[in-house]
């Protein structure tokens, strides 16, 4: 359960805006994060397919954004990549939650109506 | 032309006679005026007038024909202009209307359209998330570090 307040304020402007289910995940991804991202990604089940989920390792320094394949058609790679280096910019300055927050709703920007 | 003089201005003038002009009025190219417009008006209006008559008599090898009742005439000097600029409108509008809007197409708004004309979903992004797409079916995203 997430406990951050900024989180959850931006997951819930994130579903209210766009319909699609957001999901954070903060942990270890192992040694194939990408891979470690999709199974979790995979995990949410009948939902993954309109599901982005953002998976963040502190320790390792990385992050990966899985957007299930109706999302995708919503919210392209590059968005994606944007929000990521703006994620990774401000996880530079240690500021976890503010960074997730942040890339949440920058990838909100860049979804298209369905 | 009519020219206006004083009335003293020039002798053998209509001064004094019964109309009082308190200036002399020089009558001869004004009169002179009057006597070209009526000419031209009467060899304009003669032949145009023969016509006239000539056409109000007989009419020949032409028929008039019944006359028109208000539906009719409607049809023919509302309903046939309007019918032939919904008729033109709709021959320019109809290819956008088949095609689709390809601006909206090409951006990747209408995926739907797009997934049609081209076959694939809308373009990915270079590099990061290449590796992702192959992985797992459909699925996309991006991944960074710091």
């Amino acid at each position: 359960m997430i406990e951050s307040a900024q989180i959850q304020r931006a997951i819930k402007i994130a579903e209210k805006r766009t319909g699609l289910n957001w999901s954070v995940f903060v942990g270890d991804l192992g040694a194939d994060p990408r891979a470690e991202a999709i199974e979790r990604h995979g995990a949410l089940g009948a939902a993954a397919a309109a599901s982005v989920l953002l998976a963040v390792d502190p320790n390792a320094h990385h992050l990966e954004i899985v957007t299930g394949s109706r999302a995708r058609r919503r919210l392209d790679d590059r968005s994606c990549a944007l929000a990521a280096a703006s994620m990774a910019g401000t996880f530079a300055v240690r500021d976890l939650d503010g960074g997730i927050a942040r890339g949440i709703l920058a990838l909100v920007e860049h979804v298209r109506r369905s | 032309m009519v020219t206006i003089r004083p009335a003293n201005g020039r002798p053998g003038c209509e001064v004094g006679s019964r109309v009082e002009y308190r200036c002399a009025v020089t009558i001869r190219s004004a009169k002179r005026a009057a006597v070209r417009a009526g000419a031209l008006a009467a060899l304009t209006s003669v032949p145009l007038l023969a016509a006239s008559s000539a056409f109000a008599d007989s009419f020949q090898g032409e028929d008039a024909g019944p006359r028109l009742s208000v539906l009719e005439t409607i049809g023919i000097f509302v309903g046939i202009p309007v019918g032939l600029f919904v008729l033109i409108t709709v021959l320019v509008l109809l290819p956008g209307w088949v095609k689709g809007d390809q601006n909206r197409t090409e951006i990747g708004w209408d995926t739907q359209s797009a997934a049609k004309t081209k076959g694939a979903e809308p373009a990915d992004a270079a590099g990061e998330s290449e590796k992702a797409g192959a992985a797992s079916s459909g699925t996309g995203g991006a991944s960074g570090s710091w």
